[in-house]
């Protein structure tokens, strides 16, 4: 059984025309202790503030207007984020398969079964929390790259490259001595452990310099 | 004086011999000229009979064959003599007899003077072929008698194609019409899974929130209202779409069945006559009005007609005939019988052919009879079926008579 507040560090959307369906997934979602919020078409979606944490998106297939897989396309556009559960009340093929491909977490069919929206809803913050972490993992490594003189990111970009201090000092035309300290200052400033850590960080930043 | 005027008296005999030889050699031989050109004139006929590329056929008053011309002897594959003394009725394939039988009596009658027709012949191996026939009675006196001529061309290929044509649009047809009943079907798939689909999470919400660790009994209470609302909502869903196919008593008025009975049989003349079909109407005046919601009635009758003439579509052998009789039932009502010569119905299908989703056509529904039935019950009537003798069904239509001032 989950704990009272066991996931209000997430929210849960739920976009879909009817209110009665709404009102039920709601205390659903809230009974399996989730923070919902509802809303009644795709457009006061669109309109409202999305918290900027783990979330995701409870969407019906049928809504006025826009069809819910139009609007997964004007999300994606809009470069909103959001993992996508539907739900519809006559699942065809064709729909869900197209759903899947452009993303969608999970497909439900009306009625739906508890156990299936829990494990979909919960499937679709732990990818939304992935990748939250992964962006803000990126957006920290860039922030410390940003932090590096210009010398010491010329010196990053050797290193990951596979140089040795001798071919960097060359390359850069300084002593090997004046190098290695740059690499120094690299290594710690990037945070980076070993040599294996920081190619991962450039490899994230696009950084290294092609071998040749 | 005859020795004076003997050359002159001579010169006259010759003169006068000789115009009157002139005179009857000339009618001589303007008269073997009139001759020769009645002569002429009868093997040209003849000639332009046998030489037609159409089939040519000169019949009696009874319709027995005097003359063919090869064109009609190579159309059905029999020689001249063959066919000399046979009727048409001994080459039109059995179903199409009795249409034809009719249009005979007709022509006979001197109620029609021509008329065209296409009628299926059989030839000689047996084969069948497509025909259509333009048949005209040639009047007749105190010396001649009546006859027949018709003239036949074989349009067996075109009729092919005409019926590959048309099985694609009836299929087609058939599409369109499923389409309709998937999405009507879809459309209150829809409406009755909302409710239910609400009623489910409901239900869900209900029992976690009771099963916490500290039971929110406020919520469990807010779900279980919700659910009785959801419930109340699909019953809803449903007494509507049972409204649908009852109307209420406001769009009745008194009308005549012979009228519905004779609008529905323009509605289906195309269809009878694809599938020659022989319509015979027994309607019967002076019936007391039914009080009636007119298109209603006039589905209940279409229905009805057209699963006669589809229960004959696959008949050989058997004249297909419709019959639509109207008489006054037990004095104060009305009935109207619908009869077929087709398959008949099983005794076992008996009881169940007025319910819903029952079929025997490959492409049916099954809701005709039953949507039929709850109309005519809407409207006081009774609906039946029964088996045809020898052969075919026979449905009947009980509808109260209206009694003005009875309301």
């Amino acid at each position: 059984m989950m704990k009272d507040g066991g996931e209000t560090r997430s929210i849960v959307y739920v976009v879909d025309d009817d209110a009665s369906i709404r009102e039920a997934l709601k205390s659903l979602l809230a009974s399996m202790g989730m923070r919902v919020e509802v809303f009644g078409s795709a457009a006061e979606f669109l309109k409202s503030t999305l918290a900027d944490i783990p979330s995701c998106l409870v969407l019906d297939v049928r809504l006025p207007g826009v069809s819910g897989l139009d609007f997964q396309a004007e999300l994606t556009k809009a470069n909103i984020q959001v993992p996508i559960i539907f739900i519809t009340g006559h699942g065809d093929i064709p729909m869900t398969v197209r759903a899947m491909k452009a993303g969608a977490v999970e497909f439900l069919t009306k009625p739906i079964r508890d156990q299936d929206l829990l494990d979909a809803v919960q499937l679709g913050l732990e990818q939304d929390r992935g990748r939250r972490e992964a962006e803000k993992a990126v957006s920290q490594v860039r922030g410390r790259y940003e932090s590096l003189t210009p010398r010491e990111q010329e010196v990053i970009a050797l290193v990951t490259a596979g140089l040795m201090n001798k071919q960097i000092a060359a390359e850069m035309d300084v002593s090997e001595i004046t190098a290695k300290v740059h690499r120094g200052n690299v290594m710690r400033k990037m945070g980076a452990k070993s040599l294996a850590e920081l190619v991962r960080m450039a490899d994230l930043l696009g950084i290294r310099r092609a071998t040749s | 004086m005859w020795e004076q005027r003997r050359d002159l008296i001579l010169a006259t005999v010759v003169v006068l011999q000789a115009v009157l030889i002139a005179v009857l050699l000339l009618r001589a031989s303007r008269m073997g000229r009139t001759e020769r050109a009645l002569k002429e004139g009868e093997a040209r006929w003849r000639s332009a009979f046998e030489a037609s590329t159409l089939g040519m056929v000169l019949a009696d008053r009874d319709l027995k064959f005097l003359a063919t011309n090869a064109a009609f002897q190579s159309m059905l594959g029999y020689a001249d003599g063959e066919l000399r003394g046979l009727t048409p009725f001994d080459i039109i394939v059995e179903e199409d007899r009795e249409a034809s039988r009719q249009l005979h009596q007709e022509l006979r009658q001197g109620t029609r003077q021509r008329c065209d027709l296409v009628r299926r012949y059989r030839r000689k191996d047996g084969t069948e072929i497509w025909a259509h026939v333009y048949l005209s009675a040639i009047p007749g006196d105190d010396l001649a008698p009546q006859l027949f001529l018709a003239t036949t061309v074989d349009i067996t290929s075109h009729k092919l194609a005409e019926d590959a044509a048309r099985v694609a649009q009836s299929d087609l047809a058939r599409i369109a019409r499923l389409i309709t009943v998937g999405e009507m079907t879809a459309s209150i798939a829809h409406e009755i899974n909302q409710p239910l689909g609400a009623i489910v999470a409901n239900g869900n919400a209900g029992l976690r929130w009771l099963a916490r660790a500290a039971p929110d009994l406020d919520e469990a209470r807010a779900a279980l209202k919700r659910i009785v609302n959801e419930g109340h909502r699909a019953g809803q869903v449903i007494a509507s779409i049972r409204s649908m196919f009852k109307k209420d008593g406001r769009t009745k008025a008194p009308h005549d069945v012979n009228d519905v009975v004779r609008e529905v049989l323009t509605l289906v003349r195309g269809e009878v006559e694809n599938q020659r079909v022989a319509v015979r109407t027994e309607l019967t005046d002076d019936l007391p009005r039914v009080l009636a919601d007119r298109v209603q009635l006039q589905q209940v009758i279409l229905n009805l007609v057209t699963n006669a003439i589809d229960a004959m579509g696959s008949l050989n052998g058997r004249a297909r005939v419709l019959r639509l009789r109207s008489e006054r039932h037990a004095s104060d009502s009305v009935m109207v019988t619908v009869e077929d010569t087709g398959a008949g119905i099983d005794r076992e299908n008996m009881n169940r052919i007025f319910e819903a989703f029952f079929t025997t056509k490959p492409h049916g529904m099954g809701m005709g009879l039953s949507i039929c039935r709850s109309i005519v019950e809407s409207h006081g009537g009774r609906l039946s079926a029964a088996r045809g003798h020898p052969y075919g069904a026979v449905f009947q239509v009980v509808l109260p008579g209206h009694q003005p001032g009875a309301e």
